[in-house]
């Protein structure tokens, strides 16, 4: 698929070019939303409002880098604001100092559950956690980069991190034992 | 750093993918419709109100026309006019007649049109999402407030927080009941997400009530707080006039006195009175910088153009050399009184470098105050000043303060406050602090109206 005769496409304002540019990335981004939030319906509103944007400002799209890495930076950024604006994530997405309480977790299991399982175990950690951990593990975002999206401080961005992948790790190793234990009978 | 562990959750995630429902398509589809049609509209409101400022001063303007004056005069200016100038102090240098210039000369002379500038804004919004299905379910959850597991402390609780999969030991058997069904509800409405019943546990202690959605809103628009610059447009439209002070915006026949320049020493020839002036159109147009101080105050500057008008009532234009006292002469002026009487428009054009802090008055209401000084700088005026011993009118720019200061005030409306585009409203008065001549004489330029503000997040 050529991108950037979509994208001129998309300019001209051509629905069937806009549509096809929605059907092309829509899974992966819808992917990307569920990550962030803590239900479907949500991450179907970060979706569109995320959508609704990339349309709006596609003509800020240079034609320089990967057209998806564009989109999903957009996602990613409305999923986030999406968080903070949200009332039923507000409370937890505070940063305080109470958070602070780093756990040294050295070792890690080898992550053999299916991506969906995975995901929803990224998506049972507190929504604070859930979201430094999606930006730093998965996004690839370092923890300077973070404090500045979230307006915290980067050491919070670095403890908050190492106890969510703690709790993640923690789960993990529960999954496993739960499925050695079944195989076993 | 980053190791194995990253590596593979990262690799895994890249592997999912979801169908989104087919609604999620059509409500795109609608919201960028509707907001493009919303940007072509908001891109026409400021220069709707230019045009239209600029229709009313051309209507305004016409009144200047020297054309109805001087068909009179274009031909011969008899020469019982001419010593019928009070006191003798006319002086015809040219013995009856005087050569006019063409009446084309004397177009161009008065012609004062200036373009104002237009801005193209490009606009962005962003209107709320439309509420989802599952708004039913979260308000059943929220009746269901006691019955929300303790995860939701796991601030406090860490212990708890960490063992998730334990959680549902920790309800009462009453609680599980009355949760699962609210879990199976939950998974019927959204049968993609195929989370299970502890995530569904989970997902009743982060939910929070809408009831604290109004406030928790304001507390997001305060923490995402911009230190950035915003740029935008501005323009407006009202009246203006001439205060004598600052009691007083009312100009009448004794305030007039202030347009004559006859020298203090010398005594009234006569008791003609000048017209009195009338206030008339002003505006302003321009470019606006704001940032953001706090929660309640921005700073505003910018550049822009502002222009003052008042309307009086002169007699004929008269092109021959006349003293206005000693060693001072003229040769084209309008006089007072006469058969034929005429209105004139006094125009003033400045460029204004205006300085403003805004308050937000209420902080759930979208109300601003704004107030500052603006610099201004007189760069082109078509006015006349009295001269009561000769009893008319002529031009002289060069008895004006070129700098001016002038103080402002407005009260506006933030009518898209939530929106990447925020469009304020409201009226405005505006007082030249700084006299308008460079004289001792008591004037002042005044204008009230209407502005707009277009401001554009970056």
């Amino acid at each position: 698929m050529d991108y950037n005769v979509l994208v001129k496409d998309c300019l001209k304002e051509k629905a069937a070019a806009q549509r096809q540019l929605y059907q092309h990335f829509a899974p992966l981004m819808l992917s990307v939303c569920y990550r962030y939030t803590k239900s479907m319906a949500d991450a179907e509103d970060v979706l569109q409002e995320g959508f609704v944007k990339v349309f709006m400002n596609l003509h800020q799209y240079k034609f320089q880098g990967e057209l998806g890495g564009w989109i999903r930076r957009i996602m990613v950024t409305t999923a986030i604001n999406y968080l903070k604006r949200s009332a039923r994530y507000q409370t937890d997405l505070l940063f305080t100092d109470d958070h602070l309480h780093v756990v040294s977790n050295d070792h890690h299991p080898e992550v053999k559950m299916e991506a969906k399982e995975l995901a929803d175990l990224i998506r049972q950690l507190p929504p604070g956690y859930q979201t430094i951990f999606n930006l730093y593990a998965v996004e690839g975002f370092n923890h300077v980069e973070i404090g500045k999206i979230l307006g915290i401080q980067e050491s919070t961005s670095r403890s908050q991190y190492a106890r969510a992948r703690a709790l993640l790790i923690q789960w993990i190793e529960q999954k496993n034992d739960i499925k050695k234990a079944v195989y076993a009978k | 750093m980053q190791n194995n562990f990253e590596k593979g959750v990262r690799e895994k995630m890249d592997e999912l993918k979801f169908e989104p429902s087919e609604p999620v398509w059509q409500n795109i589809e609608k919201q960028i419709r509707n907001k493009k049609d919303r940007r072509r509209l908001i891109f026409w409101i400021p220069l709707l109100i230019l045009l239209l400022s600029g229709g009313v001063w051309l209507i305004y303007n016409t009144g200047n026309d020297p054309v109805a004056a001087t068909t009179k005069t274009s031909d011969q200016i008899p020469k019982d006019q001419i010593q019928g100038m009070p006191d003798g102090r006319v002086e015809n240098r040219t013995e009856g007649t005087v050569n006019l210039p063409s009446q084309n000369d004397s177009e161009s002379q008065l012609q004062t049109g200036e373009n104002p500038p237009v801005y193209k804004p490009v606009i962005k919004e962003n209107k709320p999402l439309h509420k989802k299905t599952n708004n039913d379910i979260n308000q059943v959850y929220f009746n269901q407030k006691e019955m929300r597991p303790n995860v939701i402390a796991h601030q406090s609780e860490k212990k708890k927080v960490s063992e998730p999969l334990q959680v549902k030991q920790q309800v009462t058997k009453e609680t599980i009941k009355t949760q699962q069904q609210l879990n199976n509800q939950l998974i019927k409405k959204d049968s993609t997400d195929g989370v299970k019943d502890s995530t569904a546990v989970y997902k009743v202690a982060v939910l929070e009530k809408d009831s604290d959605k109004k406030e928790n809103e304001t507390f997001a628009n305060s923490r995402s707080l911009s230190s950035r610059w915003k740029w935008g447009v501005v323009a407006g439209a009202g009246f203006a006039g001439i205060g004598k002070g600052l009691v007083s915006f009312n100009q009448n026949k004794a305030a007039l006195d202030q347009f004559s320049t006859r020298p203090s020493n010398q005594p009234s020839p006569n008791s003609q009175q000048p017209s009195s002036i009338s206030k008339n159109l002003s505006f302003t147009a321009g470019i606006a910088l704001k940032k953001q101080l706090n929660n309640r105050i921005s700073l505003l500057t910018g550049l822009q153009y502002n222009f003052y008008s008042n309307k009086m009532e002169v007699g004929q234009l008269q092109y021959q050399d006349t003293l206005l006292y000693s060693g001072q002469y003229i040769n084209r002026y309008y006089s007072n009184g006469g058969s034929n009487m005429q209105d004139y428009t006094n125009q003033y054009h400045f460029i204004s470098l205006p300085v403003a802090i805004e308050w937000r008055l209420m902080q759930k209401k979208p109300v601003l105050l704004q107030a500052g000084l603006s610099l201004q700088q007189l760069v082109n005026t078509e006015s006349l000043l009295y001269n009561q011993r000769s009893n008319l009118y002529y031009d002289n720019e060069s008895v004006y303060r070129k700098t001016q200061l002038f103080s402002n005030i407005g009260l506006l409306y933030n009518l898209k406050g939530k929106s990447k585009t925020i469009l304020q409203l409201g009226p405005q008065l505006q007082y030249g602090i700084t006299n308008l001549e460079k004289s001792n004489t008591s004037k002042h330029l005044f204008s009230a109206g209407i502005t707009a503000q277009l401001f554009f997040n970056n």
